[in-house]
């Protein structure tokens, strides 16, 4: 479904990503694991075309989304680490914008519905600059529900969440699971990639060290290497 | 279409924030002060200059707008959203460039009126061919403007370096929009000054088709 | 070695390239005619115009790499972009100093806006943006592809720049370069070989510039 080929990338001359290769398979949920300021994010970036690699190519469903037109990306999503909105816009309008943008005409009342279950829709018409960083990350599950997406990017589900927050957030992610959904998230969290993420990506020095369902990891190992 | 999505958005966005036509008038104004203090000049003078004066109003004021409109697209990562979503990057390029002329043309709607009284301006009566010299003059500086702001805006400096980038682009086009602005001024007929409007027409045909090819490879870091 | 002129065949072709220029200056100063009105200041024409022709040569090439690097990413385009911009913004300069040198005996003023020198400060003051860009613009992997693209956009820009300021100075439509070369055939000659010669300067230049670039950056990456 998503086929990733030999990425490379540089940042002053300095090598962060070299010669990343792995596939996506449908209903894959995936956990993107390494110490900080080891690319997660990059790499997650560069597969939702925010950022461009200095080589490799990136095919979804076969088309490569570099050469393509626009409309054959349709069905991703990337949730980056910042929190992607405007401020100066409310809650309601920014995903009215982010629906529109994906393709999506929603009712006003889905989007409240499901402001609504995040706890904001009290807020909805705030400008999001106000809220708090908590709030700002449950908007992203917000849009995440709205929006129908195929594969999803999702650079740390759980910053800033607390714990309604984050029950709140589990559930959503439970719920996709159930309907088999592709993700990949980056995460610090080698627990919980355990319980719940079907296969474990750990990037180390620049490279994916080991890709391997989750059965068949070692924990220890893993944190070991985190260290 | 997404074209009218994003247009919606950069005006709904100005419409909350007020951040990009209420400085851009405010700075116009400033402007106007201090060239009406510092000449202190007779009306035939006034009218002589006011043309080139207008135009590098409008262009200063362009430069402060952009600058605001890809902040904007700055501040909590926003940019990733458009960017993310399956929208081809010469649309974004076409939202941006349309959008900062609507913006631009509210602000030069509040700025000609204090412009005329400080100057103490008479205006020929055709004042809709000014319009139209206006809008082809908008479109000419945000097409190019919006492919310099795409280059400057993920830089260091960036207030600094879309200035600098933008000014020597588009001066052939501010200098055809002076001379139209100045022929009409003086009440001569289309037929003497028909070559530059050509020239502007020109200008804003080429940047347009340009920045709305290469803003693929503006856009990403 | 990585040194440019620890080749042997380097030195030579700069030997030769040097003694190239020489013989130019010795043949400008004696066996061109002398124009009346303009003496030994004409003499600056043979200067003048080939450098500015080849500035411009220079910002094409910057263009045309700036589109191959946008193709297919390969840094030696990158590369010639840049040394191409280096070299064409210097000979940009020269022909600013020596336009006024020239314009001040024949025109009575330093500085005239005549649509040539007009256009030639533009694009001097456009490039000084592109250098700014590619220090100021970020990593060095995202700015070599914005100089590509601000490379396009500056030349495209170019001929807009010229027509635009040959309508706005009519006066100055008669370049005294168009009026010389229907004066007198004996000019013509001279010029060319100083245009062959400034040429194989030039290309010599962007040769030692592309290796010095290409060692710089072999040195970073390691």
């Amino acid at each position: 479904m998503y086929t990733i080929n030999n990425i490379y990338k540089s940042f002053y001359h300095r090598a962060i990503l070299e010669d990343i290769s792995f596939k996506v398979n449908q209903g894959d949920m995936i956990a993107l694991l390494g110490k900080n300021g080891i690319g997660k994010s990059t790499l997650l970036r560069i597969l939702g075309k925010i950022s461009q690699p200095d080589k490799g190519t990136i095919l979804y469903n076969d088309a490569n989304i570099y050469k393509e037109k626009a409309i054959a990306r349709k069905g991703i999503l990337y949730l980056g680490h910042d929190v992607g909105l405007y401020p100066s816009l409310s809650a309601l309008d920014n995903l009215k914008f982010a629906c529109a943008i994906h393709g999506k005409k929603n009712k006003d009342s889905s989007i409240i519905s499901t402001l609504n279950q995040l706890g904001l829709s009290n807020r909805m018409n705030d400008q999001i600059q106000i809220f708090s960083k908590g709030m700002l990350q449950s908007l992203k599950y917000a849009l995440a529900d709205l929006i129908e997406w195929n594969i999803l990017f999702f650079d740390e589900p759980f910053s800033y969440l607390d714990l309604k927050g984050r029950k709140s957030a589990q559930d959503y992610i439970d719920k996709w699971i159930e309907n088999s959904k592709t993700m990949i998230f980056a995460t610090h969290d080698p627990q919980w990639s355990l319980l719940y993420c079907s296969r474990l990506l750990l990037l180390d020095n620049r490279k994916i060290l080991f890709d391997q369902k989750t059965n068949d990891i070692d924990i220890n190992k893993i944190v070991k290497i985190l260290r | 279409m997404m074209f009218y999505t994003l247009v919606r958005k950069d005006l709904l966005l100005e419409f909350r924030a007020k951040e990009i036509i209420i400085p851009m008038f405010a700075f116009g104004l400033a402007i106007i002060m201090i060239f009406a203090l510092s000449f202190n000049a007779s009306q035939a003078i006034n009218h002589a200059f006011s043309p080139g004066l207008l135009w590098i109003i409008i262009l200063f004021i362009s430069s402060l707008g952009l600058n605001r409109m890809f902040v904007l697209e700055k501040e909590f990562d926003a940019f990733t959203l458009t960017l993310a979503a399956p929208v081809d990057r010469g649309i974004i390029f076409l939202s941006k460039a349309i959008s900062g002329t609507i913006l631009l043309l509210i602000a030069e709607i509040l700025i000609i009126p204090p412009f005329i009284i400080f100057m103490n301006l008479t205006i020929p009566s055709d004042w809709h061919i000014m319009v139209l010299i206006l809008l082809i003059g908008d479109l000419g500086i945000m097409s190019i403007g919006a492919i310099v702001s795409g280059l400057s805006m993920r830089a260091k400096l960036s207030e600094m370096l879309l200035p600098i980038l933008f000014f020597p682009l588009v001066s052939p086009h501010i200098i055809a929009c002076v001379k139209s602005t100045n022929y009409w001024f003086k009440g001569l007929s289309f037929i003497n000054w028909q070559s530059w409007i050509f020239l502007m027409i020109s200008f804003v045909l080429v940047f347009f088709l340009l920045g709305f090819m290469i803003f693929e490879y503006i856009t990403e870091e | 070695m990585e040194l440019f002129f620890s080749k042997r065949i380097n030195v030579i072709v700069a030997v030769f390239v040097f003694t190239l220029m020489v013989f130019n200056i010795y043949n400008i100063v004696n066996n061109t005619p002398m124009v009346p009105d303009q003496f030994w200041a004409q003499k600056i024409f043979y200067f003048h115009v080939p450098i500015a022709w080849i500035g411009f040569l220079s910002y094409l090439i910057v263009m045309i790499a700036g589109i191959l690097y946008l193709i297919n990413k390969k840094t030696v385009w990158d590369h010639l972009g840049f040394a191409a911009a280096e070299i064409g913004t210097l000979f940009v300069v020269l022909v600013l100093i020596t336009g006024p040198i020239w314009a001040k005996p024949i025109w009575g003023t330093w500085w005239t806006w005549e649509p040539r020198l007009t256009t030639t400060l533009i694009l001097f003051l456009i490039y000084v943006g592109y250098f700014m860009l590619r220090t100021f613009g970020g990593h060095p992997e995202r700015t070599s592809r914005y100089a590509a693209v601000l490379g396009i956009v500056a030349f495209f820009d170019v001929p807009i720049i010229f027509y635009s300021v040959r309508f706005w100075e009519e006066k100055y439509q008669s370049h005294p370069q168009v009026e010389i070369t229907k004066q007198n055939p004996e000019i013509v000659l001279p010029f060319l070989i100083s245009l062959a010669i400034i040429t194989i300067l030039f290309s010599f230049m962007l040769k030692y510039r592309l290796h010095v670039l290409k060692v710089t950056h072999n040195r970073k990456i390691d």
